[in-house]
């Protein structure tokens, strides 16, 4: 009775004393844990497509696991016939089987003695990597595998195509109060460009946790819906891309150039079609490094020598001064007032207007743009976009170099018309040959066609701008057909096809030696830029080479522009989707279909040529390769007399790490919420008929997903 | 039968159901999680209810009972619980011990019904008339020993530890000379005192003298003085000889704060849930600690944080002044038996549900340490609920036969 008195006593008052006094501050540890934490939700970088939608840039997001040995001890507790090494065995069986990771590395980790309880087993397993990982573990009950998100990697599904117009990416480590963010910063290239629309925005939500680490569904957290990155849709086409980076490497080798610069183009809408530069040492730099450089089309500054003369020849023409036919002295002569000699390095006595043109007279052109005058030519100079940036948006961009009128010397002008003292970019080049071949219509060059949202809902559409007309129509006619007889008879006869009408200027232009005034001897740009059919150009193509090999005369551009350009043109109307009709076949060429050799041995592929005759040219990157690439590709029929080409590669080690499957899986058999698991995932759009297992899916297992496409499947 | 119906303690009778409430009330909170306005109740307070009205029947049951007919039940219960708790070792784990007879849906915690039985058995061997106090010492002794070792290897300790209270109650309320008492808890007490030197010398010295003031042969006090320093020198070296890991488990048992994860986890969120509470609490069904799930147990062990972390300071005091008027209620009333076994019975009872509140209330607010006991009438728990009630039941009816006999 009195012991409960007194228990009673010492009971209430302890309670008063915690309850009411509260010496231990616990009503501001139920605050806390009431107190919601912010949770970062990572916005997911939009990725890069070609005009054709194929993946040029994709993301993965990656995760690191770890194991918490504890767990796995305290597992083998409970069930007394597990013995922990044994789990270790099986969890590293596990782990070791879905990644490359070995099994003996990770079992080295496990029995490592280390005083925590949680090992760190990597820290790039992909999303895909990780449910295979965690279904198995889950089937065997093995516990304590802990995942985190890392990283979001960029991928590049076709290697090191367009990597200097693609650029690269780097980490930004941004703060939120106390959090830090996880974000990716375009810093070269169209990363850099378009960051904005690519990036994204992070999200975030408040959380509280219970005491399992368990989110409670609270209603009154805030939230904010994170923004996922828009994709570029480009209008890069990439199998053009491939056949001008292919052809520029092998020109590059070929003719010993220091850089190879080449860019297509449609005339008619000012899309970029390809675009690419190629400097000697870049097969010997790694991927990362490649991608920061710069993109030469439009970084690359060069005197454009001889195909600068169109501009003045259309202006003779425009104004009546002389007819294709006339006759016009080019012997070496002195300019006024001035003390220089002009001459060709073909002497000619004297050439019509057009030859003028065909043959590439310095004289002849000095002698027309006397009678044209600076005012005109710096006017038809500045309408055609040089000595500016051309509003392409593209990462550093240069604007060239054009001085302005009052800055001209004695005889800027006649060095102006045959490209000398003068800088321009790739870019520059082709959208004023573009304006050339378009009727004078110069628009505006774009290489971006669509922005889609995650949704593939259209944000933006860039359509075909254009700036203004140049010239007109009858007068461009007549340049196209100077510039035409430059391909059937003159410098450029190289280029020349029986079924296909092409029209163009090589330009060979001399480089001014570093720190000094003169022009250098032995180093020259061999360039040439041209478009076809002449009729109705559908694209422009210009190849520079930087310096070719001075001894073997490749430094014309008539050796090794020509012949490239040449290549490129072949390669292109062999593609399927390039629907230029070639109207002059003649009967008896014999036409067959190209057999598909990629992926077959030197032998394999040599026997099949052979067997079928045919003329072919073998690119070996390595001895003991496998056929990587060929031309024309499979299965389109092409002249028989043409010569194949045929690359030979190692065969890449794909990095499983960043492989991107965009095949589509088989969903059948699963239920709806693993289904739409496996289809975010694989980020393939469901569209769902009836409510259960599935049953049918509308695009067949393993073929290929083309982005934002809509697989329709039906449950019961 | 108007006369037996006066002698009944309407009193008792109304608090227990005071309690009975208060716990379901307990468990329909504790079992229910509440976020946001989201809404989940476990059906545990359905089942409590259910167990109520089975006590309350069995309850009645008893009331009509005769004596006579207990009375010879008595030896054949203890055998079969003898039995039970041997049968449940070949029972499967229940949360990592053998408490529970599974039929079916239906668990059953047999040392429930041992305490019960035992404290009769106790209770009737030791009221016959002329047996000297070593016959009622042994006896006693000997039928608590059994069922309670049985129960301590389950393990549930603290059951086992209600075994041992209910024994010295019994014994300390009997004719038995008080210095048997110190007999029996002497070694415990040497066991503490054996971290000093000083303290224990002091001890035995206390000890001894007592001895001798109660005019105890020679032989017997130096007997204790010897096995008290044989204890006192052992203990050292025993506990030295234990591995770490088994040194820790003993203190933080004692000390539950020295291991904040493990043992001392449960006792430091039911006093940071108590502490919150504060005067009046959060209220009904809004206790965080409950609902984000840091507590657990809170609907058996751990109710009664549940019931600070709710309604306060204020709910605390109530509830403890129900239990205070309930227990000291039938303490008052224990003197009106006059046959002892009746007698040493109640006080039986009594040291048990008194002992079982104090300790777990104790636990709850992080004073005593964790031994898993529940809070009579409050906690849930089927077994418990029915023969706690059967217990108060007995008292009651001795406290009514009394009047028939008389």
């Amino acid at each position: 009775m009195i012991l409960s008195i007194i228990f009673i006593f010492i009971w209430i008052s302890y309670l008063f004393t915690i309850q009411i006094l509260d010496p231990h501050n616990f009503k501001n540890t139920i605050e806390l844990r009431r107190n919601p934490s912010k949770q970062i939700i990572v916005s997911e970088r939009g990725s890069i497509f070609d005009r054709n939608q194929e993946l040029l840039v994709g993301s993965t997001r990656l995760y690191q696991i770890d194991l918490d040995r504890n767990a796995i001890i305290k597992y083998c507790k409970r069930n007394k016939n597990k013995q922990t090494s044994d789990v270790y065995q099986k969890t590293s069986k596990i782990i070791a089987e879905h990644t490359t990771l070995s099994q003996n590395s990770i079992l080295q980790k496990l029995n490592k003695n280390s005083t925590s309880g949680s090992i760190y087993i990597s820290g790039d397993i992909s999303e895909t990597q990780l449910t295979k990982i965690k279904s198995d573990l889950k089937k065997e009950k093995i516990p304590g595998l802990v995942e985190n998100f890392c990283e979001i990697k960029r991928t590049y599904p076709k290697n090191q195509l367009a990597a200097r117009l693609l650029g690269m990416i780097q980490k930004k480590e941004e703060k939120d109060n106390q959090n830090s963010i996880f974000d990716l910063e375009g810093i070269c290239g169209l990363e850099a460009t378009f960051d904005d629309e690519l990036s994204g925005k992070f999200g975030w939500q408040e959380i509280i946790n219970d005491a399992n680490n368990k989110r409670i569904p609270l209603l009154y957290l805030k939230k904010r819906e994170v923004e996922n990155g828009n994709s570029l849709i480009l209008t890069l086409d990439s199998d053009f891309q491939e056949i001008l980076e292919e052809n520029l490497k092998t020109g590059l080798d070929k003719y010993k150039a220091k850089n190879a610069i080449g860019i297509i183009m449609v005339p008619k809408t000012g899309e970029i079609i390809a675009m690419t530069g190629i400097a000697e040492d870049d097969s010997d730099k790694d991927d990362s490094h490649l991608r920061a450089l710069s993109n030469f089309p439009v970084s690359f500054m060069f005197e454009p020598g001889s195909t600068l003369k169109p501009i003045t020849a259309l202006l003779a023409i425009e104004n009546n001064i002389y007819t294709s036919n006339d006759e016009i002295d080019c012997r070496e002569y002195h300019i006024e007032g001035e003390d220089r000699i002009i001459k060709d390095s073909h002497e000619h006595e004297s050439l019509s207007f057009k030859d003028i043109i065909a043959y590439s007279s310095n004289v002849g052109i000095s002698k027309i743009v006397e009678q044209i005058g600076s005012e005109a030519l710096y006017d038809r100079m500045i309408e055609l976009g040089f000595g500016r940036k051309t509003g392409s948006n593209l990462a550093g961009e240069s604007s060239g170099i054009f001085r302005k009128l009052k800055d001209w010397q004695g005889y800027s002008l006649h060095s102006i018309s045959f490209g000398q003292e003068i800088s321009v970019t790739a870019l520059q080049l082709a959208n004023a040959y573009c304006a050339l071949a378009n009727d004078g219509k110069i628009m505006q060059p774009y290489i971006i066609k669509e922005i889609r949202d995650e949704n593939d809902e259209i944000v933006k559409t860039f359509r075909p701008k254009l700036l203004r007309t140049v010239s007109n129509k009858k007068s461009l006619d007549t340049l196209k057909i100077f510039l035409k007889s430059v391909v059937d008879y003159g410098s450029a006869t190289a280029t020349k096809l029986d079924y296909l009408t092409i029209a163009g200027k090589t330009g060979t232009g001399e480089k001014i030696l570093y720190g000094e005034k003169s022009y250098s001897e032995e180093k020259y740009t061999s360039v040439f830029a041209g478009f076809f059919p002449v009729e109705n150009p559908k694209y422009v193509i210009v190849v520079i080479f930087d310096e070719p090999e001075y001894e073997n005369y490749s430094y014309y551009a008539s050796i090794s522009a020509v012949p490239t350009f040449r290549n490129i043109v072949q390669n292109i109307i062999n593609l399927p989707q390039c629907d230029l009709i070639i109207e002059l076949k003649e009967k008896d060429k014999e036409f067959v279909q190209m057999p598909n050799l990629i992926g077959l041995t030197k032998e394999k592929a040599v026997e099949i040529l052979r067997k079928k005759n045919l003329f072919y040219n073998l690119i070996e990157n390595d001895k003991n390769g496998f056929v990587k690439n060929q031309y024309p590709k499979p299965k389109v029929s092409f002249d028989k007399t043409e010569v194949v080409i045929v690359i030979l590669d190692k065969e890449k080690q794909e990095n499983q790490n960043i492989k991107l499957e965009f095949k589509m899986p088989n969903l059948i058999g699963l239920t709806l919420r693993e289904a739409l698991a496996e289809a975010n995932r694989k980020k393939i759009k469901l569209v769902i008929n009836g409510k259960g297992i599935i049953s049918s899916q509308s695009i067949s297992e393993g073929s290929k997903i083309r982005f934002g496409e809509k697989c329709i499947i039906t449950a019961n | 039968m108007l006369k037996k119906l006066r002698q009944f303690d309407w009193f008792v009778f109304a608090l227990l159901i005071c309690l009975l409430v208060c716990g379901v009330i307990a468990i329909y909170s504790a079992s229910t999680t509440k976020i946001g306005d989201e809404f989940q109740t476990e059906d545990f307070y359905k089942k409590q209810i259910i167990w109520i009205i089975i006590s309350l029947v069995a309850f009645v049951v008893l009331m009509k009972v005769p004596y006579s007919v207990i009375d010879f039940l008595i030896i054949p219960l203890y055998v079969l619980s003898v039995l039970l708790l041997i049968a449940v070792f070949f029972m499967p784990q229940v949360k990592g011990a053998h408490r529970w007879l599974l039929f079916g849906p239906i668990s059953f915690q047999v040392s429930e019904m041992a305490k019960l039985i035992t404290i009769l058995l106790i209770a009737k061997l030791i009221s016959k008339p002329y047996i000297s106090e070593w016959q009622m010492l042994i006896r006693s002794f000997v039928i608590l020993m059994l069922p309670a070792i049985l129960v301590l290897f389950e393990p549930d300790l603290g059951t086992a530890l209600t075994f041992g209270v209910i024994l010295f109650a019994i014994l300390a309320s009997s004719n038995l000379p008080k210095f048997y008492l110190l007999l029996i808890i002497s070694p415990i007490l040497s066991i503490i005192t054996s971290f000093s030197a000083v303290l224990y010398f002091v001890y035995l010295m206390l000890l001894l003298y007592l001895l001798f003031r109660n005019k105890l042969s020679y032989v017997a006090i130096g007997f204790t003085g010897v096995i008290n320093s044989f204890i006192f020198f052992i203990t050292p070296i025993f506990w030295n000889n234990l591995k770490e890991y088994q040194q820790n488990r003993i203190l933080s048992f004692i000390d539950p704060l020295r291991d904040p994860f493990g043992t001392g986890y449960q006792i430091i969120q039911s006093k940071i849930a108590i502490g919150s509470g504060g005067f009046f609490g959060k209220g009904f069904l809004s206790g965080t600690q409950k609902n984000l799930h840091f507590l657990p147990e809170h609907h058996t062990d751990f109710i009664f944080s549940v019931i600070g972390e709710e309604f306060g300071f204020f709910g605390c005091v109530i509830l403890l002044l129900f239990f205070f008027l309930f227990l000291t209620r039938i303490a008052k009333n224990l003197n009106k038996l006059k046959r002892k076994e009746m007698y040493y019975a109640a006080v039986g009872i009594s040291a048990c549900l008194s002992f079982q509140v104090f300790v777990n209330i104790g636990m709850n607010i992080g004073i005593i340490p964790t031994t898993g006991i529940p809070l009579p009438f409050i906690s849930y728990g089927g077994s418990n609920l029915l023969f706690n009630v059967l217990s108060v039941g007995l008292i009651l009816k001795y406290l009514n036969e009394k009047s028939i006999f008389e």
